[in-house]
């Protein structure tokens, strides 16, 4: 729960007024119990580039070269004092070839969005599962930045087109009551990059005029940390971690790399880049 | 003889070599795919190690052409690889790619198939197929089937 849901949850938010804790109220009104419109397809071309500054940050968990492992990563959007960056629409994360995300036991059935929006994660097979994370999101309502962290998970879906295609779920439920359901495709990409998700963001509304809801910040992981999976063996249930992201044996030149690219509802994009280096990797 | 009559005859002359040439190499090519088999083949495959997303693979094809086979084949977005059959009088090399498609432990993909060369019998091997297959996720286990043309 973020400070300002926390504040809310007591009684009163503090250093927030009547009017603001109206809209509040006309806000969870609006939004409670619905699931955002579906995500707009992500254009070919971001030619305006947004003047929002953006960091991506990634990592391996553990780092180990020729190990198992869960990936983490991470984005943080930057804006001036008083203001949220621009609602988010698009992403395109792109991933470092040689990653053994398919090899990694993830992702073995999948959740449709049907059963995403009628029952949440809970009414989705547990073996969908692909991670877990939370975003932060801000509206600004007149001069307050309302903000709220949503746990997100992450659920292999049905196969869009012949691609792998899973399904990101943000609940969020104080100040706003939000369940966003945002879908993401698996594409091949040209190297040093193995492969890039699609990831289609939705609008989500609040008050009449008002503005979207902007992300702040995300950080997920994909991976077996905190996964439990089940399997039948013998007639007899037993739960298991799925094996995780193989790492190759040997460091690509430079580390692994990173990228993405994020495009606004005002048709400017951003981009960020990182890389994991190896430096203190080592084979156990 | 002329000079003009000697450079007439010196160019009909390399005409004719090279002719004769083009026409040796185009026999020579004939010789080389003078077999064509419709070739139907099914490889069960089991794991031996893996290297970041990339699999190898070994096991045997039966069919048309049966053999010791080993597979490296990489597992992202798409599915792609180099194979190799130790068949009977030479091996045979090429390359796939396919599309994954479906869900669960048994995961289908479906692409085409490329073989490049060979030694042997099969050194000047040739031709394309059909590529279908199911890869198990928790074993990593590949059964691979292949429809196509074969020349050699």
């Amino acid at each position: 729960m973020s400070a300002v849901g926390a504040h809310l949850a007591a009684g009163r938010p503090a250093g927030v007024g009547c009017r603001t804790l109206l809209a509040f109220c006309a806000l969870l009104l609006c939004t409670a119990g619905t699931v955002a419109r579906a995500a707009a397809p992500i254009p070919t071309r971001w030619t305006v580039r947004s003047t929002t500054p953006v960091t991506l940050s990634a990592s391996f968990s553990p780092m180990a070269l020729g190990k198992r492992t869960t990936l983490e990563f991470g984005f943080h959007f930057e804006a001036p004092a008083g203001q949220v960056p621009e609602p988010l629409t698009a992403i395109e994360l792109r991933y470092p070839s040689n990653l053994g995300l398919g090899l990694s036991g993830l992702g073995l059935a999948t959740c449709d969005t049907a059963t995403m929006q009628a029952a949440g994660p809970g009414g989705c097979p547990p073996n969908a599962v692909m991670g877990f994370g939370e975003v932060l999101t801000g509206v600004v309502l007149g001069t307050q930045i309302v903000s709220e962290a949503a746990p997100i998970t992450i659920m292999r879906a049905p196969d869009e087109e012949g691609r792998l295609a899973v399904l990101f779920y943000a609940e969020g439920t104080q100040p706003i009551d939000a369940r966003i359901i945002f879908p993401g495709l698996l594409l091949p990409s040209r190297g040093p990059f193995g492969g890039v998700v699609n990831i289609g963001v939705p609008l989500v509304e609040t008050l009449p005029g008002a503005p979207y809801v902007s992300v702040i910040k995300l950080h997920s992981t994909i991976g077996p940390k905190k996964v439990v999976y089940y399997e039948q063996v013998d007639g007899h249930t037993l739960a298991y971690q799925p094996r995780g992201i193989l790492l190759p044996r040997r460091c690509p030149a430079g580390g692994f790399p990173f990228a993405a690219r994020f495009l606004f509802n005002n048709e400017t994009s951003a981009s960020a880049k990182t890389t994991i280096p190896c430096l203190h990797s080592r084979r156990h | 003889m002329s000079r003009l009559d000697r450079n007439r005859l010196l160019a009909a002359t390399c005409t004719i070599l090279l002719a004769a040439a083009a026409g040796g190499i185009a026999h020579a090519t004939r010789a080389r795919a003078s077999h064509a088999l419709r070739a139907s083949d099914e490889a069960h495959l089991r794991y031996i190690s893996a290297e970041g997303s990339t699999l190898y693979e070994t096991g045997h094809a039966a069919g048309t052409l049966p053999g010791a086979m080993r597979v490296h084949m990489r597992v992202a977005a798409t599915f792609s690889g180099n194979f190799t059959i130790n068949a009977a009088g030479g091996s045979i090399s090429g390359h796939g790619i396919a599309t994954p498609h479906g869900v669960g432990v048994y995961e289908s993909f479906s692409g085409s198939l490329t073989v490049t060369g060979g030694s042997g019998r099969y050194s000047h091997a040739g031709g394309t197929a059909r590529l279908y297959g199911t890869f198990n996720r928790n074993t990593y286990s590949l059964l691979i089937q292949t429809q196509g043309t074969l020349r050699y």
